[in-house]
């Protein structure tokens, strides 16, 4: 069997860290939330709640569950959006043309969708 | 409702999602409805859930070289173009008929699969001219057979076309679409099923990625219900990531059918309900 590829072990890496963040984020993030909230786990389901950019952008300097568990998610969602990018510059490395206009067109089309929202 | 019961509610559709090679958001989005969530908060969470079961079955999958990665590279410019138009059309189009249309082509696959239930491992004697030029090859070790198998994709263009039709379901419908995904992949590209279910997984988080940002930027993902979903997602896609590959390929296409036909249950219902 042929070992794996540097594309593999480099989208691999990707992968992993960013689900070990995502994970060790959102646990701290629980864990806050709980000893925040008098040892309480019910969920609220408010407007204060939603992840909104803006705010957990001006709140990013604090240390809360909030802005723990957001950027718990937003390490999740951004996972595949860098390992596009990843690719995309791997693929230009090694010449392969064909495969660099695929991932571009991928990359490119998320990047017009964030930008457009 | 509560943060341990939403992680561990989590973790059975991020097992099954990680075998059969879907987001999960199939199980997730009706058990979340079940306990009282609205379902458009239901889907909303679902779609980031989707991209936590991705990437955590990915990161197994990828360093084991299950993942057939120059595949999924093809096929994600083709799925992201079909769920940009799907989510375009959807004004447009009634979602009544769709659920039919579908369900249909579910039908379809279900019919598909189940006449190639016994096969363990499908044959290309030939690949077809842009499959070759592309590449579409690879091999894995198959921990339950206990030997290398390598495998030659075809239909490379037939494939595409397949993945704009799964991402105009995953679009107009607001799901990943993975069960779409898997059926291209063993019909159509004819892909044995393990790799079928982790490259599927692979391509999925993106789709799922072009719709989690819709629902980010409208407000629709309260972060202290969806966090425990994603950790319960990503334990349960680790999980499930384990044992895909010792489960032999009848096995993850059993799996997978059952899904299959829960789905085009679900679809007719909604088709008939909406």
């Amino acid at each position: 069997m042929r070992n794996n590829t540097i594309l593999e072990k480099m989208i691999s890496y990707i992968l992993v860290t960013g689900v070990l963040a995502s994970l060790i984020l959102c646990f701290l993030g629980l864990i806050l939330y709980y000893l925040e909230n008098r040892l309480c786990l019910e969920i609220p389901f408010n407007d204060q709640s939603t992840l909104l950019l803006g705010r957990f952008l001006s709140q990013a300097n604090r240390v809360n569950s909030y802005t723990l568990l957001s950027a718990s998610i937003l390490t999740i969602l951004f996972t595949p959006y860098i390992r596009v990018f990843t690719s995309m510059i791997y693929f230009m490395k090694v010449k392969d043309y064909k495969y660099v206009i695929l991932t571009f067109t991928v990359f490119i089309t998320l990047t017009i969708m964030f930008l457009a929202h | 409702m509560d943060i341990l019961t939403l992680v561990l509610v989590s973790i059975p559709p991020g097992i099954l999602g990680a075998i059969a090679g879907l987001g999960g958001g199939v199980i997730l989005v009706p058990a979340l409805v079940m306990m009282g969530v609205p379902i458009k908060y239901a889907i909303a969470s679902s779609m980031v859930a989707v991209i936590a079961t991705s990437s955590g079955s990915a990161a197994a999958y990828v360093g084991r070289r299950l993942t057939n990665i120059r595949v999924a590279m093809f096929l994600e410019a083709f799925t992201i173009t079909g769920a940009i138009i799907g989510a375009a059309l959807t004004v447009y189009v009634p979602p009544k008929p769709l659920y039919f249309i579908f369900g249909l082509f579910l039908t379809a696959s279900l019919i598909s699969m189940r006449e190639r239930i016994s096969e363990e491992l499908p044959i290309v004697e030939k690949q077809d001219k842009i499959s070759s030029w592309l590449k579409l090859e690879g091999d894995y070790l198959d921990e339950k057979l206990g030997v290398l198998v390598r495998y030659k994709l075809t239909n490379a263009i037939w494939g595409g076309l397949g993945m704009v039709f799964a991402g105009l379901a995953g679009g107009m419908l607001g799901i990943g679409a993975g069960i779409f995904k898997v059926s291209v992949f063993e019909l159509i590209l004819k892909m044995p099923s393990k790799p079928s279910s982790s490259t599927s997984n692979f391509i999925i988080g993106m789709t799922a990625l072009a719709g989690a940002s819709v629902y980010l930027f409208s407000g629709l993902i309260q972060t202290y219900f969806v966090a425990p979903i994603v950790a319960g997602m990503l334990i349960g896609s680790m999980i499930g990531a384990r044992i895909l590959n010792k489960l032999s390929n009848r096995a993850v296409r059993i799996i997978f059918i059952a899904v299959l036909l829960y789905s085009i249950i679900q679809m007719l219902y909604r088709g008939v309900t909406v």
